[in-house]
């Protein structure tokens, strides 16, 4: 919840400052160290409305010494086993990733449903302010952020890295988006290009359309006694599935062969597709691919 | 709070347990696979491979040294966990729903399923906590559980009593040297499945879940409950927070097939944060696709961990808000104890 | 056991629902043999001339042009029988019809009319002859009627008088339905009659449950009809006989009761209550005080073909309710799609000028929700608006008309319209009509407002043009002049989810009182998921919510007088736009505020979905006070209030002392919250004490043991977090580093 201020939605993510375009528009965070050991950090983003934003922030660093367990220090040695067997240190991005920032703060009287900051927008900000510590930027772990486990492997992963930093408060609302955001080089028909006309930021308008739609994935190849909720089972470990749609024989009942599963998000989706294509199921190979627009 | 998601499962995971240091994590599913992983970063050590069915449970000894691993092969297995060598396999007629090593490691009890003509039997063995010595192959102890069927067990404090859990939603102490049944109680619902049994630090009381939507704390010596929560959903898994945290957390959510037909609220799946004391719920955390299985804390109290029906085990380290969360009434305790 | 239609005696006090024995009554009633049967078709026609055979045939012919006038008949089933010897007949005829209300209306229209100067015909009905024609079936001797002795009536409104000014509400979940008082955080009061039971009955309606307009009644719905329960023992106060109704509708002022049935009633002349007049019908608009049916109507059948293109039956949306009350129960109207609109005046149900007003074209209605006060019009009027589609060249019309003259008072021509929705204020001060218009390709659609100034003089018309997207939600402010509007953009084709809506406030621009200045937009809010609006009974406050969806379920609350500062661009406007708070109440179905306006419960009902079936209740700001899941959950409603007694100047002394009022009730609050918080801290510090004896008395018992069996003080497992800080070598010192933000502020640049 720590990083919580710091991801604004809509500033890119630290790594990727210099690959974009953007990069020319926005200086680098100018840190500058002050007497009392604080330091001033001053950094420029583009808010929600695409307007630049310059953030000060004064900050305090605090080393902690501890000792560490002998024995867990000695197992962080061990070789990796099975197969990760002579696989470099640290995370691997097929196993391990980070996941959307969760705001937990336990509260008296809880109840489920209840948006958990209690205070209106402006106080909100304030009191989260009193008691932060922030803390790594990458994975938001309690340590600084060049010594984060993430730092190499995380970072370069263009898609993931940027989704984490568009994550916002609302980290159900924005994932999509994030997700998505990105997806300017997928093609929208003209006459779904809506959002272009809207006033504002018309590039995230057609970000909406993107989000509902182009979160379809086509399987084909699935074995005709599937069921969907076969499929629904295996598409749902990825995301939230909207809809699974199998084509069946209107005689036999049989599936045909190919179905449609709709995810409420497209970055799901997309990470569903990597991982779903090729699996094995009912003795075939399944065929997963982004469904292509009934137009 | 940013959680870690762990990948290395294709299918439900069934437990998760963390070591005595909280540093290493470990994870077995349905898909007969048993993972290792670094807590602190999420990266994983490695897998141990061998088992040949569903894997139901998992258990590490305090040294870090064995694991036992039990499942549908009717296998109960120990593995060297720092190489991934197979060091002992025990086979059964049926299946082995529950692992567990007693508090010093020197005894390993297995469970195994009650199917047609088979009851539930509890195994108890000696083990030797080095890689390089024989462990013995013929129990110790051999309970024939003549109660409902076993789903849970456990050694108390100073291995003095196994405690069971069953089917029907009571809970049972026998003597963990005689295997004679001492008292049997029922804190659930009758006909709903205790899910869950997990202790304290220290053993003398445990917090079983069940499908019954309530979580029970339970004092070890006269299964007496001492505190219940209730939940608004089927719990699955039920795990008790440290000390000086007084917390538990519970896990569940409605099967499946209840939920996917109408709409997959992501929400739904939530790890449920208790006081341990006043009953009272703190706080959720959400984040699986399907219900919670397991829930398993750091027994330092930093972390925490969930294994879901979705295959993903998530990890999370705690922020400072919630070691600082106080009640007013433990404040005012705390200052007192101060004066 | 239900309360059913049948059994139940309604001087019946108490209240039994343990007893769980079925009634069989009404299906015994229903499948007893009846002797009559099929007889009821027929009549006898006395008093006619006796003929000899010769003449007969004429005299049956003749006969028989004034039977036809009442329904179907003809020579053969005439039948005139002759006397023994069969020269002379004897002077009566049976004659069967073909349906029994055709007899019955032949008997209501023929008897006791003269065939010529000797001859007066009586018609009766067959089964009437058989009944009390036979010797000693009627007592001869006039006896007094006997007088039902007075009984006094329950007070209907004492809820009104709670001390703490609570609202009531009704739950109806499972098969129970409950009577409570709000207590806000608090688990809700069960109501109790005055001998202590607590209103909470099984079985009580069987489809649904509904307050009466003023909050007198709670109506019931039964197979055999619809049941009123009200006072405070809650038993039952009027029962209406309607078999198979499906739905009710009371007059403003809860004199009259509309009930309507999909299958049409089939009643026959037994029938203690309904008579042959309401055989066949589906309507029946009742007189509540005395519980007798005031006129009945069938359902009329909907414009557009009855069935599709392959002959499947088409299903038509019900129009309800069809019976439009005026505001203050004067008038009933019905149209009658693209001709008229039947008006009729009450307590009589007489059609009102012996005609329907003609409206040719005629689409939809909607009386004024109060009684008119037009500029400079001093005699009794009620208006009702219509809208007309466009017919030929002639152009769409949206019109205004006063009851009684019959007199347009405004009409206004439309152009290129797909559809229009008439929307009152709630006083009737102003009527939007929503215009839908498309383009002329007929490509696009956008949405006009004609908003129609009913108190200025001469009705002037203000336009709200180019609201482009489809207006899916309008919602005027209750007692006031603003209003909200959700619009939504057209639904790419196969997209599995509903399309973004945009939520639009409006707000007249600031004028010189009472003149209200031109209304203009106050703010869009797009990329919103919203269908709903619910307004505060007294306006000013506003729910803007998605219902219904399978993905969001916000709930937005809005200020329309925030006490804050107000945005520049904005300053000229009568509201400053404020949204309070955002809940999120998962799978909500329905929402409602409670009468007052301080309150607002949010459902989410099995009707609906299976899904987390309960309530949440939250502040008018949206502030959650309750929530609680209940499986089968079906209906919340509140109580409403009936109207207020105050008169204008009381109540803006009340709003002018309300910091006075208020301290009382705030007291009141604080003194119950204090004792309840109290009593919470209390148990809290008894259980910590009581955990931490426990524990230090266990931990205790365990050291003793450990000692005992010459063990150390933790176990293997406890151990294993412990390090040697003192060893040497032992673990090596890691650093780690915080961050911790001090001071952070942001400016946007240029």
């Amino acid at each position: 919840m720590a990083a919580n201020v710091q991801n604004i939605p809509g500033r890119t993510d630290w790594a990727e400052d210099d690959t974009e375009d953007l990069a020319t528009a926005i200086p680098p965070p100018q840190i500058t160290k002050n007497k009392d050991g604080t330091e001033t950090i001053i950094t420029v983003f583009l808010n929600e409305d695409g307007k630049r934003v310059k953030r000060t922030q004064r900050i305090r660093r605090t080393v902690v010494k501890k000792k560490e367990n002998p024995r867990v220090a000695e197992r962080r040695q061990w070789a990796k086993i099975g197969p990760e067997a002579g696989k470099p240190a640290g995370p691997r991005p097929d196993t391990t990733t980070l996941g959307e920032n969760i705001i937990f703060r336990p509260v008296m009287g809880y109840k489920s449903g209840q948006v958990q900051e209690k205070a209106p927008e402006e106080d909100r900000k304030a009191e989260q302010l009193k008691k932060m510590q922030i803390k790594c930027r990458i994975c938001s772990g309690d340590h600084f952020t060049t010594k984060c486990p993430f730092k190499d492997t995380m970072a370069p992963e263009g898609a993931e890295g940027g989704a984490a930093a568009d994550l916002g408060e609302d980290a159900d609302d924005t994932a999509g988006a994030a997700g998505a955001g990105a997806g300017g080089s997928n093609y929208v028909p003209p006459h779904l290009r809506k959002g272009a006309a809207g006033a504002g930021g018309g590039e995230r308008m057609g970000g909406k359309y993107e989000r509902d739609d182009l979160a379809t994935l086509r399987v084909t190849n699935v074995s005709e006694f599937a069921e969907e909720s076969d499929l629904r089972e295996i598409f749902e470990r990825h995301g939230r599935v909207t809809r699974v749609f199998l084509a069946k024989d209107r005689e036999t009942g049989r599936a045909k062969g190919f179905a449609f599963v709709s995810y409420a998000d497209r970055s799901d989706a997309s990470r569903a597709c990597e991982k779903v294509d090729g699996y094995g199921f009912g003795h075939l190979i399944l065929k997963v691919e982004f469904a292509k627009k009934a137009t | 709070m940013r959680p870690i998601l762990l990948q290395g499962h294709e299918r439900a995971l069934t437990q998760v347990k963390f070591s005595k240091e909280g540093d290493l994590l470990f994870s077995v599913s349905k898909d007969h696979v048993v993972c290792a992983w670094y807590s602190a970063n999420g990266e994983r050590f490695g897998t141990y491979k061998g088992h040949q069915g569903a894997l139901w449970t998992v258990d590490v000894d305090p040294t870090t040294t064995l694991l036992a691993t039990g499942g549908a092969d009717n296998t109960l297995r120990l593995w060297e966990i720092k190489t991934g060598k197979e060091l002992k396999r025990w086979e059964f007629n049926t299946s082995i729903r529950r692992a567990e090593f007693s508090e010093d490691g020197r005894q390993l009890l297995g469970v195994t399923e009650k199917r047609q003509g088979q009851l539930s039997n509890i195994f108890v063995y000696d083990i030797v906590p080095d890689v390089t010595a024989d462990q013995s192959t013929d129990p110790t102890l051999h309970i024939t559980v003549e109660l409902p069927r076993v789903t849970v067990a456990g050694f108390s404090a100073l291995s003095r009593y196994i405690i069971t859990g069953h089917e029907n939603g009571s809970v049972a102490q026998w003597d963990a040297k005689t295997g004679e049944l001492i008292k049997e109680e029922f804190p659930h619902e009758d006909g709903m499945s205790v899910t869950d049994l997990q202790w304290s630090s220290d053993r003398t009381y445990f917090i079983t879940a069940s499908k019954d939507k309530t979580a029970k704390l339970i004092d070890s010596e006269t299964l007496e409950v001492l505190k219940t929560y209730v939940a608004d959903t089927p719990l699955n898994s039920a795990a008790i927070t440290p000390e000086p945290t007084n917390y538990v957390i519970l896990g569940g959510g409605q099967a499946a097939m209840d939920v996917t037909t109408t709409s997959a609220r992501q929400g739904k799946f939530e790890a449920r944060f208790y006081h341990k004391i006043f009953e009272e719920e703190i706080g959720r955390v959400r984040g699986h696709f399907g219900p919670l299985n397991y829930v398993a804390v750091s027994p330092d109290g930093k972390c925490y961990c969930s294994g879901g029906e979705d295959g993903y085990v998530r990890v999370h380290h705690f922020d400072p808000p919630y070691f600082d969360f106080r009640f007013e009434v433990e404040r005012e305790r705390e200052r007192g104890l101060q004066m | 056991m239900a309360p059913s239609f049948q059994s139940l005696d309604p001087d019946m006090d108490d209240y039994d629902d343990d007893d769980e024995e079925p009634d069989f009554s009404d299906l015994k009633e229903q499948y007893e043999v009846r002797m009559e049967e099929g007889l009821d078709t027929f009549v006898v026609v006395d008093g006619l001339p006796k003929v000899p055979p010769g003449s007969k045939d004429k005299l049956v012919k003749f006969l028989l042009r004034k039977l036809v006038g009442f329904g179907k008949t003809k020579e053969e089933n005439v039948f005139m029988p002759m006397n023994e010897e069969g020269d002379m007949s004897e002077g009566f005829a049976f004659v069967e019809y073909e349906t029994p209300a055709q007899a019955a209306a032949a008997v209501k229209g023929l008897h006791a009319t003269p065939l010529d100067k000797k001859h007066t015909i009586a018609v009766n009905k067959l089964t009437d002859i058989e009944r009390y024609g036979r010797e000693g079936r009627i007592d001869e001797t006039y006896r007094e009627p006997e007088m039902e002795e007075f009984k006094e009536k329950e007070h209907l409104r004492s809820w009104v008088g709670d001390v703490d000014g609570r609202d009531q509400f009704v739950m109806y979940r499972g098969d129970n339905v409950g009577v409570y008082w709000n207590e806000r955080e608090d688990q809700p009061e069960p109501v109790r009659t005055p001998a202590g039971q607590v209103v909470d009955r099984q079985h009580w309606t069987e489809t649904f449950i509904q307050w009466s307009p003023k909050g007198t009644y709670l109506t019931s719905m039964h197979a055999q009809g619809v049941q009123l329960w009200g006072g405070e023992s809650w038993s039952r106060q009027k029962r209406f006989m309607h078999p198979g109704v499906n739905l009710v509708d009371f007059s403003p002022d809860e004199r009259y009761l509309t009930t309507w049935s999909h299958q049409a009633m089939q009643v026959d002349e037994n029938n203690p209550i309904l008579s042959l007049e309401e055989d066949g019908k589906n309507y029946i608009i009742w007189d509540i005080d005395t519980a007798k049916p005031l006129r009945s109507f069938v359902t009329l059948d909907p414009p557009g073909p009855r069935e599709d293109a392959e002959g499947q039956p088409i299903k038509k949306k019900l129009q309800w309710p069809a019976f439009k009350w005026s505001a203050d129960s004067k008038y009933v109207g019905r149209m009658n799609h693209g001709q008229s609109v039947s008006i009729y005046e009450l307590p009589r149900m007489n059609l009102f000028d012996k005609a329907s007003v003609k409206v040719e074209g005629i689409v939809d209605f909607e009386w004024s929700p109060a009684s008119a006060e037009r500029h400079s019009i001093k005699s009794y009027e009620q208006l009702f608006s219509y809208w007309t589609p466009e017919m030929g060249s002639n152009p769409a019309k949206v019109g205004i008309m006063s009851i009684p003259s019959k007199e347009v008072v405004r009409t206004r021509n439309l152009f290129n319209v797909s559809d229009a929705k008439l929307h009152w204020q709630s006083e009737g001060a102003f009527l939007c009509c929503k215009v839908d218009r498309h383009s002329k390709s007929k490509k696009s659609l956008a949405t006009n407002l004609e908003i129609f100034r009913v108190r200025d003089k001469d009705v002037p018309v203000e336009v709200v043009e180019n609201i482009k997207d489809t207006v899916i939600n309008f919602a005027w402010e209750p007692k006031g002049d603003r209003f909200v509007l959700i619009t939504a953009g057209e639904v790419p084709a196969g997209a599995a989810v509903p399309p973004k809506t945009a939520v639009s406030f409006f707000a007249p621009e600031k004028a010189k009182a009472p003149a209200v200045g031109n209304f203009k937009l106050i703010r869009t809010v797009d990329k919103k998921n919203n269908n709903a609006i619910h307004w505060s009974p007294n306006g000013r406050f506003v729910v803007v919510a998605t219902v219904l969806n399978q993905q969001s379920f916000d709930l937005d609350f809005w200020d329309f007088d925030f006490e804050g500062e107000k945005e520049e661009k904005e300053r000229d406007l009568t509201a400053n736009l404020m949204l309070m708070r955002t809940a999120d109440h998962y799978g909500v179905t329905d929402i409602d505020w409670d009468p007052s306006g301080r309150f607002v419960a949010t459902s989410a009902s099995v009707w609906k979905h299976r899904m987390e079936n309960g309530y949440h209740l939250y502040t008018f700001s949206g502030q959650l006070l309750r929530e609680e899941p209940i499986d089968q959950f079906k209906q919340w409603a509140w109580r409403p209030r009936p109207a207020r007694l105050l008169s204008k100047d009381e109540m803006k002394n009340v709003r002018k002392n309300l910091r006075e009022y208020s301290r009382t009730f705030e007291e009141a609050d604080s003194a119950k919250r204090s004792s309840a918080d109290k009593a919470v801290v209390d148990a809290r510090r008894r259980m910590l004490s009581e955990w931490y004896a426990w524990r230090e008395r266990v931990v205790e018992d365990l050291a003793i043991d450990r000692d005992d069996l010459g063990l150390g003080e933790k176990s293997e497992e406890q151990m294993a977090l412990e390090v040697d800080v003192e060893a040497e070598g032992e673990g090596k010192v890691v650093e780690e580093i915080f961050e911790e933000i001090l001071e952070e502020s942001e400016e946007v640049l240029e």
